[in-house]
């Protein structure tokens, strides 16, 4: 049909990607790929542009120029293959909810707008809660959570919208690590079965245990490809402008 | 029950109701949208709206006040997205701007155009006219079912009632997308939520409720309403759903016991004079609110 059904491989991929804010460039007309089937991890320094590529991808922020295809298509045409789950910390947590309100919310483009949820659905949530260990706390009111269990909501929520693309924002920052490892492992699970993953992630030591492959990112892109080829000395400190790589996680 | 107590009683009483409730609907969306500024912003605005259509006009019928009040929101809402466009400041200090420098803008206008003659000024704005909205053709309860003397309802009533359907039929609509961009707005553009657009409608909902009652019960009441009986209602429950019910019951119990509080409340404890209805109900909610802060079960929020 077009060019772009040429790169069947690719789950998601942008192209002269560029983003600013004010008159400060956050992203220079990046190109990205990453590959079905795989879990990819976008890493680079602070300030870098990780979640503003995510976000101008998935049309959050605006972009200057450049764009973005999913499954070799505009994002409108395909959004419902797509979860996007945010930083924990973009949303307050003291709403009026309960556990499995929000993962329930995972249903909004599969349910019609007047369809009510019933035992159907609920069970359906529960099976996702299930998936992250929370189901003994779906009545529990979201702000009574910690942060690693309001990230294993988040991560449930976006199982419910049965996506074959997850685009996560910094899914393990501040987390314990038992639910660090759960949602690992539940990542890879999904991949293994044929879905894609792609994190903006800060933890440079575990890129090469959790990823298949990374992008490098310092508002342009420095490297991009499989982990063993792309994530290399020469790139990180390119990256990181020479500085020595830290290898503890950040935190927000 | 005297015979005069539908008409004198009930009626204002209903119309204070029927406004309390529009507004506390709104409100809880405004406060968990940390917007509760927006409905203050909105409600201030109006009146140089409604100064500026009597000026053009020459009169205080309704139509052109409504749609001054409703063009002074709309350009209201557009400089407070310039400001902090083109100062880069946060949302609520662009209201701030906005908001008081367009209502002192209507003081003036109000003080020096001719209003006097009309029973139109400053009080009125603010306190609006509860006590006068009465149905002198409402004797007894024969009156409901006589065509001749429903005709003569004060108009407002039935203006308030159709802003409480309006305000129904947008939350029954839109509560899905209403409350998934509520809660997390970036998840929501994400999956397809048209974000801006409720965002947009919640507001203007906002500016005809604010204008609709404004006209009938003046500024206090809408100002207090929007804020007290949702920030009271989110302290008794955890959940959406029981905090709207929580809301409209703090809205009700405000209309009617401060309007009551008002007139026979004030004779009651040997006061000869009776107070404004409408500052006694934005009184009582902001009592609610109180007693809420220190007694309601949900008062400490989150734990973490």
């Amino acid at each position: 049909m077009n060019v772009h059904v040429a790169d069947g491989g690719a789950a998601f991929k942008v192209r002269g990607l560029s983003v600013a804010y004010g008159d400060k460039p956050a992203l220079s007309s990046v190109d990205a790929v990453f590959q079905q089937g795989r879990m990819s991890a976008i890493v680079g320094p602070n300030g870098a542009g990780k979640s503003t590529m995510l976000k101008a991808a998935m049309g959050i922020i605006p972009s200057i120029s450049g764009d973005a295809l999913f499954f070799g298509r505009p994002l409108d045409e395909v959004r419902s293959r797509i979860a996007y789950v945010p930083q924990r910390a973009s949303v307050d947590w003291d709403f009026p909810a309960t556990v499995i309100d929000v993962v329930l919310m995972g249903l909004y483009r599969s349910l019609g707008p007047f369809t009510l949820i019933g035992r159907r659905q609920r069970e359906f949530a529960l099976g996702c809660l299930e998936e992250v260990d929370m189901v003994s706390l779906a009545d529990r009111q979201i702000g009574q959570l910690s942060g690693g269990q309001q990230q294993r909501v988040f991560i449930a929520r976006a199982l419910a919208q049965k996506a074959d693309l997850l685009l996560l924002d910094e899914p393990f920052a501040g987390v314990d690590a038992a639910t660090e490892k759960t949602i690992v492992t539940l990542l890879k699970k999904l991949v293994r079965e044929g879905g894609t993953a792609v994190a903006v992630h800060h933890d440079l030591s575990t890129v090469t245990a959790y990823f298949d492959d990374v992008l490098i990112l310092n508002v342009r892109r420095i490297a991009n490809g499989p982990v063993k080829k792309a994530f290399t000395e020469a790139h990180l400190a390119e990256a990181y402008g020479g500085r020595l790589v830290q290898a503890e996680p950040e935190l927000i | 029950m005297g015979d005069l107590y539908i008409g004198l009683v009930l009626v204002p009483m209903t119309i204070g109701a029927l406004a309390a409730v529009s507004c506390a609907l709104l409100g809880n969306f405004l406060v968990l949208r940390k917007q509760s500024l927006m409905g203050d912003a909105v409600s201030h605005v109006v009146l140089p709206g409604i100064v500026v259509a009597f000026i053009l006009t020459g009169s205080i019928s309704v139509g052109p006040m409504l749609l001054g009040a409703a063009a002074a929101a709309l350009i209201s809402a557009l400089l407070i997205e310039l400001v902090r466009n083109l100062g880069k400041v946060e949302p609520g200090a662009a209201m701030g701007v906005v908001f008081t420098a367009l209502f002192a803008l209507g003081v003036v206008l109000l003080e020096q155009s001719n209003t006097r003659e009309v029973h139109f000024d400053v009080e009125h704005a603010l306190y609006g006219n509860l006590e006068s909205l009465v149905w002198l053709s409402g004797m007894d309860a024969g009156s409901l079912f006589n065509r001749a003397a429903l005709a003569d309802l004060p108009p407002q009533l039935g203006r308030l009632v159709l802003a409480l359907a309006a305000v129904l039929i947008f939350l029954v609509v839109f509560w899905r997308p209403l409350v998934v961009s509520t809660f997390d707005p970036v998840f929501a553009q994400a999956a397809g939520v048209p974000v801006r657009f409720i965002g947009a409608a919640l507001i203007s909902l906002v500016a005809i409720v604010a204008v609709t009652a404004f006209e009938a019960v003046g500024a206090i009441i809408t100002i207090a309403m929007l804020i007290c009986p949702a920030a009271a209602a989110r302290l008794m429950t955890n959940r959406l759903i029981p905090q709207l019910l929580w809301s409209v019951l703090f809205a009700l119990l405000s209309a009617v016991v401060g309007f009551w509080a008002a007139g026979s409340g004030m004779a009651l404890i040997g006061s000869g004079f009776s107070v404004s209805a409408a500052g006694m109900i934005a009184a009582v909610s902001g009592a609610i609110l109180a007693v809420c802060a220190f007694a309601a079960p949900q008062r400490r929020g989150a734990v973490n």
